[in-house]
């Protein structure tokens, strides 16, 4: 599996007036193969921004990220992404989008049939084959995600918020199957949240994202057994530290939004159809 | 099946009423004929085999015109939807054209191609054009970018991206427009007929009005609802109910 080494990164957007505004500044964070690191921050602090340049679909305004020693430019069949929603094609069968990256990489055709189906009974899913994404629950679709985004056996799984669109027990459930299925393949993950105790849960580290600009402002190590129970003691004490860790930077958003005349920049628009 | 027969009931239903209608209030046949003299005119004129050649013209003219407007529409739409520039130059214009009743252009289409098919083929192309351009063009820029950024992180660019992502997100939106060209086609192509009489149902039509036929007036829109119906209910409406249902876009 390969490191994730993001060194002093910074983005900024120019907007349609010709504003420039800093979103991520001197960004720098190593990710070890194999390694599982979350990200939490309040909305707006750069974590998608982040994921988005690590998979190479944008490009850092300075400072470089490069995956297994490779500079990132585009992206790659190393890296597969994973949505908060499921983004599967809605005109395939279940079975068919988890076989799509494969044929997009010319896998063999034998071969291509045999990880699919396979792939879809790891995540539990393969009695729905041939149903369409629509016809599954929002728990089943990301489970097809899931299947889709590992089937490439991918080195490094970017996971964008995935399950913050689920409802608790099926999150309970996802986060099961997601440390079950990493332990298997064993890619290096960066995995976005605004759940710390997900955070908690899932990581080997969690690192904690100032805003305005999105700064990286402290990287806790998580020293605790896995699998991990999200009731457990050790799990709630180092939550509860992290949360105390992110009020402030809360507290900035929420004021902010109360009265966004008091600041100078002022809080950023907030994006058509964009989520939290 | 239960629903044809409600259908088949309730157009019956309504050509009693119509003779009923007629009949009861005394109504003149030169002013609205009732259905058993359109219902005369027709069979008369199906047996003479005058009506089955005016269809089969009209309908190779729509089925030229309106496959030249999809092959040119279809493409037309994807670049508008793609370039920027093309969408705030050739969009706008389109937009504009299409407050155009496309028969406008006859008088032009007759001068640049004479009294030919070129000219009533323009027409009809112009017709069904521009609503495949611009429903093209909304589907393709509708398409959700998430599903844009998944597959450009799976590896699909270029043609591909085109023909395995692209192309079918828009399509419902793309039939839509399709659907919607069609109709527009239909139009134009009477619309010509009427005005530029060579064969075909406009020109069935415009026969009975000048014969002071209204029988026949009414017998050649009777085959125009009836061909329209027809190919909405054995072609694209049933596409689109399939696609609709596959894409899961009938939920809720
Ligand atoms: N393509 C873009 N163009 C302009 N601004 C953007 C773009 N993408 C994100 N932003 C801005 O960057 C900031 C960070 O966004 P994002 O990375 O989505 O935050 P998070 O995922 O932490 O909630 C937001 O203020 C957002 O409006
Ligand atoms: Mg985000």
């Amino acid at each position: 599996m390969l490191p994730i080494a993001i060194h002093s990164v910074s983005k900024a957007f120019v907007s349609p007036t010709g504003e420039r505004r800093s979103v991520l500044e001197d960004i720098s964070l190593d990710v070890a193969p194999g390694e599982f690191v979350c990200i939490v921050g309040p909305s707006g602090s750069g974590k998608s921004t982040l994921l988005n340049l690590v998979a190479g679909l944008d490009a850092a305004s300075s400072g470089s990220i490069a995956v297994g020693g490779k500079v990132v430019t585009r992206p790659g069949p190393e890296r597969t992404f994973m949505f908060q929603e499921a983004t599967l094609f809605p005109w395939l069968t279940v079975l068919e989008n988890v076989r799509f990256p494969l044929e997009l990489l010319g896998v063999p055709k034998a071969e291509i049939a045999e990880r699919a189906v396979d792939m879809l009974r790891l995540v539990h899913l393969s009695r729905f084959q041939t149903a369409r994404p629509h016809e599954l629950s929002g728990g089943m679709r990301q489970r097809v995600a899931l299947a889709r985004a590992l089937v490439v056996r991918p080195e490094v799984l970017l996971m964008d918020e995935p399950f913050a669109a689920l409802d608790a027990q099926t999150r309970e459930s996802m986060h099961i199957e997601v440390q079950r299925l990493w332990m298997e393949f064993k890619p290096t993950v960066l995995f976005v949240t605004h759940n710390v105790r997900e955070a908690v849960e899932l990581g080997d580290r969690v690192a904690i994202f100032e805003t305005l600009p999105g700064k990286l402002k402290d990287v806790f190590t998580v020293d605790l057994p896995r699998p991990r129970d999200p009731n457990d003691r050790d799990v709630n004490i180092l939550a509860g530290r992290i949360n105390r860790a992110l009020k402030d930077e809360i507290e900035k958003v929420m004021a902010l939004e109360r009265d966004p005349d008091k600041s100078g920049s002022g809080l950023p628009p907030r994006r058509a159809g964009g989520h939290i | 099946m239960a629903l044809l027969l409600k259908r088949v009931a309730f157009v019956a239903g309504l050509i009693v009423a119509w003779g009923l209608g007629t009949h009861g209030l005394d109504v003149p046949p030169y002013i609205f004929p009732g259905p058993i003299d359109v219902g005369r005119n027709l069979w008369a004129n199906i047996v003479s085999g005058t009506l089955p050649l005016a269809i089969l013209v009209s309908m190779k003219r729509l089925f030229i015109g309106y496959g030249l407007s999809v092959l040119v529409g279809i493409p037309l739409g994807i670049a508008l939807g793609r370039i920027p520039a093309l969408s705030w130059s050739v969009g706008t214009l389109i937009v504009g054209l299409q407050a155009l009743p496309s028969i406008c252009w006859l008088p032009l289409a007759l001068l640049w191609f004479g009294l030919s098919e070129s000219a009533i083929l323009f027409v009809v192309v112009l017709g069904a054009l521009m609503s495949i351009v611009t429903a093209t063009e909304d589907a393709i820029r509708t398409v959700q970018p998430n599903t844009l950024r998944a597959a450009r992180m799976m590896g699909a660019k270029g043609a591909t991206l085109y023909y395995r992502v692209l192309l079918p997100a828009a399509f419902p939106g793309i039939l839509t427009g399709l659907k919607l060209g069609w109709v527009f086609a239909w139009r134009a192509l009477m619309a010509g007929e009427l005005l530029y009489v060579a064969g075909g149902i406009g020109q069935y039509l415009h026969t009975g009005r000048e014969l002071n036929d209204m029988a026949q007036v009414l017998a050649a829109m009777v085959a125009i609802i009836a061909l329209g119906l027809a190919f909405d209910r054995l072609f694209l409406g049933r596409i689109e109910k399939q696609v609709r249902s596959r894409w899961g876009l009938d939920r809720g």
